[in-house]
């Protein structure tokens, strides 16, 4: 999983920074980027996917597990192209490529939005309490996500999950849940380097000093006056951590891990495709995935770079 | 001031120790018999009670982990323990191989594909950066920027396998042969078919690495570009082209060469999934073969080697960074 | 024959769909070998001015007019020629030495790049001719100093660097917007002198851009006054300072004058009956600390001691470094002292001590503080009125409707209209913000106030109406100020006593009359002295 950008700390961005006083400017002018509404389309598309994904399957008559053997493989035992039938042809067992596109958009928003939620909750928290209390327990943190990063997410996330076998071969947790736990397990690190930064500066600024001069406690600093400032950058970076997210799972269900088939994961349809080569036959059996995993990232970090474009403009 | 690079030293140290421990106690925790999942298929139970001696599967787990890192009896004729040199990362009884040598002999792979792939993407950053940087907001920024990161929307393994399917299946059904599906030839062997044979890998990891370094180098740029000093050189009469290769690109380059650092030191770890399709038997493939199997000395091997890197790059990057700007790191 | 004019020029910015006029329709000009100075407050569009007539300005900008340099207009001409003006015809001083420096060149580089960028010069002359201008502009041991990054020079040799790098190949013009601002006052007659200096061997003509009429009186010639992008008045200096047109050009004169006028300071009004003890008491303040990565610890204070009694305002100056800040910080209970206390009637709060200071309720009420930054001392994501609310919150057990009262009648006091409340820091103007944080800090009638230069980030007029108010605050409520400040002149207008401090010691303290007219230490004598204007032909 490699390290992502690191999104300085937006300035003054609040909720009513305009002069004439509409609220939440900063909000409109996100909307009114271009990147932003690209963005937002393609997600919009890919979030519809997921949602009419059942409606696929009843219109089409074919579930996204279900194989087509005798409809969908010539008598080579090849998958056939797009047809009637099949809208983007079938893969090497007969299943129905669109649908199971359309149930992948599932997966990859089921795992990839807890995941970095979940991150993005215990990372800041980590972040705040490093940032705040200095010394001792910003050590202990400091080292503690810096040993985390060490790690090599494949690697490690792949021995994790391979170990997520019982006695009986079954598999101990939900491959699911294994996956979201083992993307968080990661992810929260950039969520508490990012925080703890922010908290660290925003400590040595005035108001903060203004807060301890009134005689208000540690706590109540952490939470009125600290924390709102932290949440509207942790949430971008939330947006901006979502689609590395989605990838590393494609990533692991590439490899065998997570998601297994049958199951339909953009990842293993894709490293199907590979593995038997039926994409050279079937291109579609390739493609559908790919431009499903490739439009879903764009769209994200289209969004990513239009929130970034109005709270760290360049330009 | 060299303190300050000391004590990163030291906590580096520190965090290398960490994971060992941890990796170590992960794979004991997990394992309820370890000797039959290091063992060959279909090993007799003499060849189980074999493998449990010689590995000192049946001490208590700090005298195990005292043999991992200090020194421990020899396995197979093979040094066990750290303290040697090279380090012994163990005994690998699936490949019938010492860790450590298999290991060393999967690196120059990985690190022809790193180093390679790092020269390329670097180059390529830098150059498209500063071009889109000259002239924020024009159509050559916009595509430079929407290609670049259009780039990074594809999982490597999708870039892989077009590029492989285009540039290596298509291409050879019209009988031209630029580019294999795969493999490697070592450089000290043939430098022309080292190249052409990590050329689509090369490519693979440099259409993935440009999207995020691109516009950093473009957000830098623009960002020292709006400076004062900047401001000062125009006021001098310095012309342009010196202006964004000298001065700003001096000052826009830290954050890159920290990332950089970065990036470089998570593909040493395995480019894995590249790896994988274009079959190059480096690093990333052999971590995850073992990991998927269970092979536990080499994955503890391999996730110590990628845990070097990163902690050895990010105190290069430390130095570099310090000998940059000796001010920057008071 | 002008050697430089800048005629009807206008300047817009377009961000994000929002158009500002920055300046509108300004002309000025200048001789050769004469001095023009442009006058006027921060946003009044003076630097953008003469950024804009040479080129200087980002791509948005848009400018309109003219800018003729000996026949070229500047506005017209291709990039190349415009280059080949800049740097050698005309040299440019920045504000900011430090940032206007980089970082990681060293001095002789970017000195011999002004001169490279326009001559062809061997390795061995250019070194020599660098290491001449370093020279010339009074750098000590230029032959080692040349080496050097600009990190390592004080802010006056940093300075002084960037007027060799303007004077290097000996321009007609020299611009310098702001030389002195970011300098401490001494410092900032040293390079007033040297650019007189040069201007008069090599006739060089000089624009000088300031926002103090007083700092400009020493060498200017002519002024030109700005205000919200227009020029309001120009007229040679002596008109200026003695029969001064526009309303607005006798504010600034008046604030300039100020400085000047030590003399008039103000009798103070009547006492109330002083009382035996003083309110507050520091008693031998000592402050030292561990600077990162580095072994000797730095001394901030040595054996400082200070009083102030009820209802007084306390001036304490100094320049940076001197230590004031630290001492406003150690009084205000932010900070601990390595030795010394600091008591507040007679019982003492803050002590040398391991961990953050923990005061009770009542002290830590008596005392609240007023910082430097007005943006960076409010929460930016809170309402005022919420921000004002917090004191009561926390340290009252009053309701929301009670708090809501007080809120009000608290924002009356600093005279800020109630719609003040429903806003947010962004949304205020920089002296509105003051004033919201002035009340926070009386809200709960403290005892002592410790204002950390509260005027420096704001304009002239703004200035004098803050001074007002405390001191109006002072009648009052009876609230004690400690002021912090570099400006004498303000401590003059405002303070009762006044305290010097220099590197960490009090060289003196007394009555405010008594210390600026008849100072007893030298260094006093050259604070005073430093006030720009105040040996000025006014």
């Amino acid at each position: 999983m490699s390290s992502p950008p690191v999104l300085e700390p937006a300035g003054p961005a609040g909720p009513c920074d305009a002069e004439d006083g509409r609220r939440f400017p900063a909000l409109r002018a996100i909307l009114a980027e271009r990147s932003t509404r690209f963005g937002l389309v393609l997600v919009g598309l890919v979030v519809l996917s997921a949602l009419l994904a059942p409606v696929a399957a009843a219109l089409t008559g074919h579930g996204p597990d279900q194989q087509f053997r005798a409809e969908a493989l010539t008598t080579e035992g090849l998958p056939v192209g797009p047809n009637a039938e099949f809208l983007l042809g079938a893969d090497g067992n007969g299943r129905d490529v669109l649908v199971r596109t359309l149930y992948g958009a599932r997966i990859s928003l089921l795992v990839g939005i807890p995941a970095t939620t979940l991150a993005l909750v215990a990372g800041t928290a980590v972040g705040l309490v490093a940032g705040f209390f200095p010394g001792a327990a910003d050590r202990v943190l400091s080292f503690g996500t810096d040993i985390a990063l060490s790690f090599p997410f494949v690697v490690t996330a792949l021995s994790l999950v391979a170990l997520n076998r019982g006695a009986d071969g079954r598999p101990v947790i939900d491959p699911v849940l294994l996956v979201i736990l083992v993307i968080s397990l990661f992810a929260w690190t950039y969520f508490a380097r990012l925080t703890r930064g922010l908290v660290v500066v925003l400590r040595n600024r005035p108001f903060v000093e203004a807060a301890l001069t009134i005689g208000v406690s540690r706590r109540r600093l952490l939470v009125r006056e600290i924390l709102p400032n932290v949440l509207p950058v942790v949430a971008v970076y939330w947006a901006v951590q979502l689609p590395a997210n989605i990838l590393a799972e494609a990533t692991l269900s590439f490899l065998g891990v997570g998601v297994q088939a049958p199951t339909a994961s953009w990842g293993n349809m894709i490293a199907e495709a590979q593995r038997t080569s039926l994409y050279q036959v079937q291109p579609w059996f390739l493609l559908a995935p790919a431009i499903a995993m490739f439009v879903t990232v764009l769209g994200f970090n289209a969004i990513g770079s239009g929130i970034r474009n109005v709270l760290d403009p360049q330009r | 001031m060299a303190r300050h690079l000391f004590a990163h030293a030291a906590r580096a140290l520190l965090t290398l120790l960490a994971v060992l421990v941890l990796t170590f106690a992960l794979t004991r925790i997990a394992y309820r018999n370890p000797a039959a999942v290091l063992a060959p298929r279909n090993a007799t139970q003499e060849t189980l009670d074999g493998i449990t001696r010689a590995l000192r599967l049946d001490e208590p787990w700090y005298l195990q982990l005292w043999h991992y890192l200090y020194r421990g009896p020899d396995v197979q004729g093979a040094p066990m323990g750290l303290f040697h040199w090279p380090p012994a990362l163990g005994y690998s009884f699936r490949r019938q191989q010492p860790v450590t040598e298999l290991i060393l002999s999967k690196i120059p792979v990985t690190l022809s594909l790193a180093l390679g792939a790092l020269v390329i993407w670097m180059t390529l950053s830098i150059l498209l950066g500063v071009a889109a940087a000259r002239r924020p907001g024009s159509w050559t920024d916009r595509v430079i920027s929407t290609f670049c990161s259009a780039g990074l929307a594809a999982p490597t393994f999708v870039t892989g396998i077009l590029l492989s399917y285009f540039l290596y299946f298509t291409l050879s059904t019209y009988g031209v042969r630029w580019f294999p599906s795969g493999g490697y030839v070592g450089l000290t062997e043939d430098p022309v078919e080292w190249a052409r044979h990590l050329a689509l890998p090369w490519l693979t990891i440099t259409i993935a690495e440009i999207g995020v370094f691109q516009r950093v180098v473009r957000a830098n740029m623009l960002d020292v570009l709006g400076s004062d000093y900047i401001r000062t050189a125009r006021a001098k009469g310095v012309s342009e082209r010196r202006i964004h290769f000298d001065h700003a690109l001096r000052a826009a380059l830290n954050p890159i060469i920290t990332l950089g650092g970065l990036e470089l030191a998570a593909l040493m770890g395995g480019a894995i999934v590249t790896e994988q399709i274009f079959g190059l038997d480096g690093v990333g493939r052999l971590a995850v073969e073992s990991a998927l199997s269970g092979d536990f000395p080499v994955v503890i091997g391999t996730t110590i080697l990628a845990a070097t890197f990163f902690v050895i790059s990010g105190f290069v990057v430390d130095v570099i960074t310090y000998l940059r700007d000796p001010a920057a790191s008071r | 024959m002008a050697l430089f004019s800048v005629e009807d020029l206008s300047v817009t910015f377009r961000r994000r769909g929002r158009v500002t006029a920055a300046v509108r329709g300004v002309s000025f000009a200048v001789e050769p070998g004469r001095t023009l100075a442009i006058v006027g407050e921060s946003g009044s569009g003076k630097s953008v001015s003469l950024l804009a007539a040479t080129g200087l300005l980002p791509e948005t900008a848009e400018v309109r007019g003219s800018a003729r340099f000996r026949e070229a207009d500047l506005l017209r001409l291709p990039r190349a020629r415009l280059r080949a003006v800049r740097g050698r015809h005309i040299g440019f001083v920045f504000q900011d030495p430090l940032s206007n420096l980089h970082p990681l060149k060293t001095i002789g580089a970017q000195i011999g790049e002004a001169i490279t960028a326009h001559e062809r010069v061997g390795r061995a002359a250019l070194r020599r001719r660098v290491i001449d201008l370093l020279a010339e502009v009074g750098i000590d041991d230029p032959e080692r100093r040349i080496d050097d990054h600009p990190h390592r020079f004080s802010g006056g040799m940093r300075q002084r660097a960037m007027i060799a790098m303007a004077i290097a190949l000996r321009p007609e013009l020299i611009i310098a917007d702001e030389p002195t601002t970011a300098l401490d006052v001494t410092v900032q007659a040293a390079i007033l002198r040297l650019l007189r200096r040069l201007q008069e061997r090599y006739g060089t003509a000089l624009i000088l851009v300031s926002h103090d009429l007083a700092v400009v009186s020493e060498i200017a010639d002519d002024v030109a006054v700005m205000r919200g992008g227009e020029i309001v008045e120009t007229a040679p200096i002596a008109e200026i300072t003695t029969a001064p047109g526009h309303p607005y050009t006798r504010e600034l004169l008046g604030a300039a004058r100020r400085g000047a006028a030590l003399a008039d300071v103000a009798e103070p009004p009547a006492a109330a009956p002083r009382e035996a003890r003083p309110l507050l008491a520091a008693t031998g303040l000592h402050m030292a600390y561990r600077r990162r990565g580095r072994k000797d610890p730095v001394t901030a204070l040595t054996g400082v001691s200070l009083e102030v009694r009820e209802g007084e305002i306390v001036g304490l100056v100094g320049e940076s470094g001197s230590g004031k800040s630290t001492l406003g910080r150690i009084v205000a209970g932010l900070l601990r002292p390595t030795a010394g206390t600091v008591a507040l009637r007679d019982e003492v709060y803050n002590a040398p001590g391991r961990g953050p200071l923990r005061l009770r309720r009542d002290l830590r009420t008596a005392i609240q503080v007023v910082f430097q930054d007005p943006y960076g001392s409010l929460n930016p994501r809170r309402t005022v009125a919420a921000t004002l609310a917090e004191p009561y919150v926390v340290n009252t057990g009053l309701t929301a409707a009670e708090i809501r009262e007080r809120v009000e009648a608290l924002v009356r006091r600093v005279e800020l209209p109630p719609a003040v409340l429903h806003r947010f820091p962004a949304q205020l103007s920089g002296g509105q913000r003051q004033r919201v944080a002035i009340a926070r800090a009386v809200a709960l009638r403290p005892a002592l106030v410790v204002a950390d230069e509260p005027l420096s980030a704001l304009d002239i007029t703004t200035q004098a109406q803050i001074v007002a108010l405390i001191r109006r605050l002072r009648a009052e409520l009876g609230t004690s100020f400690l002021f912090i400040s570099h400006d004498l002149g303000v401590v003059a207008e405002l303070c009762e006593r006044v305290v010097v401090l220099r590197r960490g010691r009090v060289v003196e303290a007394g009555p405010v009359r008594r210390v600026f007219h008849d100072p007893q230490h030298p260094y006093t004598r050259e604070l005073l002295d430093s006030i720009p204007g105040r040996v000025a032909r006014v």
